[in-house]
């Protein structure tokens, strides 16, 4: 050892790894070099301020979302193996049985399961070292073709493995869940709903696409936010709910999109008829969100989406006089926390 | 299929708060962490018949997520930087909406210095040094030789140095602060006879992903 020793020689010394010439020279040298020996006690600081960091138990909310999602990948299964049993026939529960507009609290697994299906969208494997990078889903596209058809998954099963046990009654009353979501979610799409006293302007159609449960982790990602009965205060809200993931990088790219798509979501404002005016089961206090982060302005659109796997909504205002328009991406926690704001910039409006 | 979900749940609820930390440390971020916890789940859990009644299943399930974190880190790194918005500005701002239990200070400039470390440094160092597991252990999570652990970490704590220096407490003339405020653990100095051959190893991890 000529001067003093490197932090990566004494990491290697304090870890064991120098041959025993080296680490001997380096013994002896600490014994006689301050500077060294406390570089010696600094690495030891390093690991002792590692140690010394605590680590926080698993969130709840995060642990029921994992109970959750554990509970739909299951109902996905027993709902794989009937409908292979059944060849391609339909989904464990017929579509009438299910109500249409289902108040939330009265189904804690739909919107337990709702809940967490944002984090899961659009990937169509796990990432666990095993997918092939870039699987995911192009974002802001719905994802109609993330479909498990029964069978498809097979790489993880045995052969034979699924029509072998009948599913459980849990997996039963799951797969029933999981359909409930997929039949009010229709295609992945509901389309813009004022948030109280108003109709649904359009909806791809509870019944238009009974898809199984099976095939339907995907679609019942936005699913939940249709189900919840108008809790909000009586604003108007454009809301829609188009489907689209948030991307950090993307974010600019991935609003203009959804405002181009949905230019002119306001139905007819003196519509109302019975049904489902739904404030998103997410975000119950939209419109009081709505207006803590943006004042008084009227956003041109509220995007309930999702966003690195959580729900948010996103807001999106005009800046009176300017093309350019507010956009704020906010969290469920909204209003409280100062808004929840994640995110928050201006951009160029579409006309 | 009965009963799979329910077992399987009671032995992912039984570690999910190791497996937590794991991943929460090892990315540095709580959404990420919860993404790739939730993709590890399900992975398992689509996997878990081939490893019943394995007495090794903590070690798999670990196994299992880090490297659902390491292939969010990778695919991460991977993602050509985008115009617009400054991703980690982003990034930032949502750690900080987002996280229930806010870190304190300390663990942030913790989970910020680690994040400068390649993965897979980074994945031994949360393995080893954070959450205390042994090296043979983090080895057998890891999939690579103890010795590469050893020498992982090594190379983690060398380039973590710099970046932790001021949290080490008001240096003392002569005496590093946090060496006397926190009990430093045990750290063995070279080891005569250890069990594995390292020199090797470590010439690998300084040519391959090191700097």
């Amino acid at each position: 050892v000529t001067g003093h020793v490197s932090d990566e020689a004494m990491a290697d010394f304090r870890a064991g790894l120098l041959p025993a010439h080296e680490a001997a020279m380096i013994s002896a040298h600490l014994s006689t070099c301050s500077r060294c020996a406390e570089l010696d006690a600094q690495l030891a600081s390093v690991t002792s301020l590692l140690a010394a960091t605590p680590t926080p138990p698993m969130p709840a909310a995060l642990a029921a979302r994992l109970d959750a999602a554990l509970a739909a990948e299951a109902a996905a299964r027993a709902a794989s193996t009937d409908t292979a049993r059944a060849g391609s026939g339909p989904s464990v529960i017929p579509p009438a049985a299910v109500p249409a507009p289902m108040p939330a609290a009265t189904v804690p697994q739909v919107t337990g399961t709702g809940a967490v299906t944002p984090g899961h969208a659009g990937r169509q494997q796990p990432a666990t070292g095993l997918a092939p990078p870039g699987t995911t889903a192009s974002p802001g596209t719905p994802s109609p073709g993330h479909q498990r058809p029964a069978g498809a998954r097979g790489d993880s099963r045995g052969p034979g493995r699924g029509g072998i046990r009948p599913p459980s009654r849990l997996a039963l009353r799951l797969a029933m869940a999981a359909t409930a979501i997929v039949l009010v979610a229709g295609g992945g799409y509901a389309i813009a709903q004022l948030v109280s006293g108003g109709t649904p302007a359009t909806t791809a159609g509870p019944m238009a696409a009974p898809h199984s449960a099976a095939s339907q982790s995907g679609a019942g990602r936005s699913a939940a936010s249709g189900l919840a009965p108008a809790a909000g205060p009586a604003a108007r809200l454009p809301v829609i709910h188009s489907g689209t993931r948030y991307r950090t990088g993307l974010l600019p790219a991935q609003v203009q999109s959804v405002l181009r798509r949905f230019a002119a979501p306001a139905p007819a404002p003196s519509a109302h008829e019975p049904g489902p005016a739904a404030a998103p089961a997410a975000f119950p206090q939209l419109a009081a969100c709505v207006s803590r982060v943006a004042g008084a302005a009227a956003p041109r659109l509220v995007d309930i989406a999702s966003y690195r796997g959580r729900p948010v909504a996103v807001i999106v205002v005009p800046v009176p006089g300017s093309s350019t328009v507010r956009v704020w991406l906010v969290g469920m926690a909204c209003p409280a926390r100062g808004g929840d704001v994640i995110a928050h910039f201006s951009m160029p409006g579409t006309g | 299929v009965s009963g799979d979900s329910d077992a399987f749940g009671l032995l992912f609820a039984r570690h999910r708060d190791r497996l937590w930390a794991v991943a929460l440390r090892t990315l540095g971020d709580a959404n990420d962490a919860a993404d790739a916890l939730q993709d590890a789940m399900i992975s398992a859990f689509r996997r878990a018949d081939s490893f019943r009644g394995d007495s090794a299943v903590t070690t798999w399930l670990h196994r299992i997520v880090v490297n659902a974190c390491l292939d969010l880190l990778r695919r991460r790194a991977a993602r050509p930087a985008t115009s617009g918005l400054a991703a980690d500005a982003l990034d930032a701002l949502a750690a900080g909406h987002r996280q229930e239990q806010p870190d304190s200070d300390t663990a942030l400039d913790v989970t910020a210095a680690l994040r400068t470390l390649p993965p897979e440094q980074r994945a031994a160092l949360v393995l080893v040094d954070m959450l205390g597991y042994p090296v043979a252990e983090a080895a057998a999570v890891l999939g690579v030789s103890e010795g590469t652990v050893k020498s992982r970490c090594s190379r983690g704590r060398a380039r973590l140095l710099p970046r932790l220096a001021h949290l080490r407490g008001p240096a003392v003339s002569g005496a590093p602060g946090l060496a006397s405020a926190v009990s430093p653990a045990p750290v063995p100095g070279p080891r005569p006879g250890n069990r594995t051959p390292t020199g090797d190893v470590s010439a690998v991890e300084r040519g391959g992903e090191n700097r």
